[in-house]
């Protein structure tokens, strides 16, 4: 419960203070929202399996976020940015809906 | 690839499989192992401190990324409605400038004839508004013809070549062929020409700009509607015999674009306000008087001589 009013608070810091992104950070925006919901689903199915553990969703949600930045700037430097984004897009976007179906048998037993 | 591969079929996808099958992090089940076999419950607390602080930043990301994503498309949006609404701005200004110049024209035709009658000058009087109506400043009725052009069905090139259509689309109207035509009508005797209610004066362009059609400078929207006075039996008849006319039976045929023509009387054709004449000046000679505040002589000879003749 704590964690989702932080999610909240965040929001609402986020969306009061509207800090301004400089424009080079602005291709990795996308990546890192996709990997954060990825780190926050894959928490909550945690939870719900009752194998939670903050260090590895803490470690996870940092290092996906990582990696999937380093990816989009490699292929930004190779030429292939978007079709790099794609992918990790793409490969988090499977994660989240197969942790997103778990969560829902979890849930509603359907 | 050996006698020793696994038992799986789709062995060779393990990444796909991987992906698909254990979504979740085995990081998860592992630390959960690891604390089981120490005595610990499998699960963590999910109040930690170091969690709240990962869940207010993602918050943080995802408000932020949203609202600085969003943001260029609406700045884009909000000047492209700027400059939508300063061109319709422009337009209505422009048009109200028109009535204006047509309203204070109207007043000078009334005060100049009042003026001519006062002098009892009819011979000026009736100068003057012959060659109004010949020059195309004030609206003219008679029987006429009216010609409507419009693009070909869309169906009607559905099976040709995206890229050639794209190229050059032969369905469609183009302002040539409003100038071949306007041209045979001219040919075949109309006294007077306008097109979708813009009348073709001496000084009237038809042109492409982009994809629209320009006339007087200002962009046409199909179908058009080009509307001519002249005898009616003769016009029609020329313009069929003539350039213009031939012109439009192959747009007719090849090209798919429809045109129908249709003799009705009266029509009337508005009157487009004179743009006035800065550089040209009338040549002296025995038939055109020199107008009183010009210095005679200076004008270019030919470029005047055209300008005076020049009536439809």
């Amino acid at each position: 419960m704590i964690p989702a009013l932080g999610l909240l608070v965040g929001l609402a810091v986020g969306l009061f203070l509207h800090p301004a992104v400089p424009l080079p950070l602005q291709p990795y925006l996308p990546i890192a929202v996709i990997a954060a919901l990825d780190a926050v689903f894959g928490g909550v199915r945690a939870v719900l399996d009752g194998i939670f553990n903050d260090k590895v969703f803490v470690v996870s949600f940092l290092s996906n976020v990582v990696v999937a930045a380093f990816i989009v700037f490699l292929g930004d430097q190779l030429g292939v940015g978007s079709q790099l984004s794609t992918g990790v897009v793409v490969v988090l976007g499977i994660r989240i809906f197969s942790n997103v179906a778990s969560i829902r048998r979890h849930l509603f037993r359907a | 690839m050996t006698a020793t591969h696994s038992h799986r079929p789709d062995g060779s996808m393990t990444l796909i499989t991987e992906m698909m099958e254990r979504p979740l992090d085995p990081g998860y089940a592992a630390a959960a192992e690891s604390r089981q076999r120490s005595g610990l419950p499998a699960a963590t607390s999910h109040q930690g401190p170091m969690l709240v602080a990962i869940a207010v930043l993602i918050g943080a990301v995802l408000a932020t990324s949203a609202l600085a994503l969003r943001a260029p498309t609406t700045s884009a949006r909000q000047i492209k409605s700027a400059l939508v609404g300063r061109i319709e701005a422009s337009r209505a200004h422009a048009d109200s400038q028109t009535r204006l110049i047509a309203g204070l024209r109207d007043e000078i035709n009334k005060a100049q004839a009042t003026a001519l009658s006062q002098q009892s000058q009819s011979g000026l009087a009736a100068d003057l508004s012959r060659l109004e109506l010949v020059t195309g400043t004030v609206p003219v009725t008679g029987p006429g013809l009216v010609l409507t052009l419009d693009d070909a069905p869309a169906q009607a090139n559905a099976n040709v070549d995206p890229r050639l259509a794209t190229a050059f689309d032969g369905g469609k109207v183009i302002a040539r062929d409003l100038q071949i035509i306007v041209n045979g009508l001219w040919q075949a005797g109309a006294e007077a020409i306008s097109v979708n209610g813009h009348r073709l004066t001496e000084r009237a362009a038809i042109r492409f700009a982009g994809e629209a059609i320009l006339v007087n400078y200002r962009p046409l929207v199909r179908p058009y509607v080009i509307t001519a006075i002249g005898d009616p039996g003769s016009l029609s008849v020329d313009f069929a015999e003539n350039d213009g006319g031939s012109y439009l039976q192959s747009l007719k045929s090849n090209n798919g674009i429809r045109g129908d023509i249709q003799a009705r009387d009266p029509v009337v054709i508005p009157g487009e306000p004179a743009l006035a004449l800065r550089e040209a000046k009338p040549v002296q000679s025995s038939v055109t008087k020199p107008v009183p505040g010009t210095t005679p002589g200076r004008a270019p000879a030919n470029t005047a001589a055209q300008s005076t003749e020049a009536s439809p």
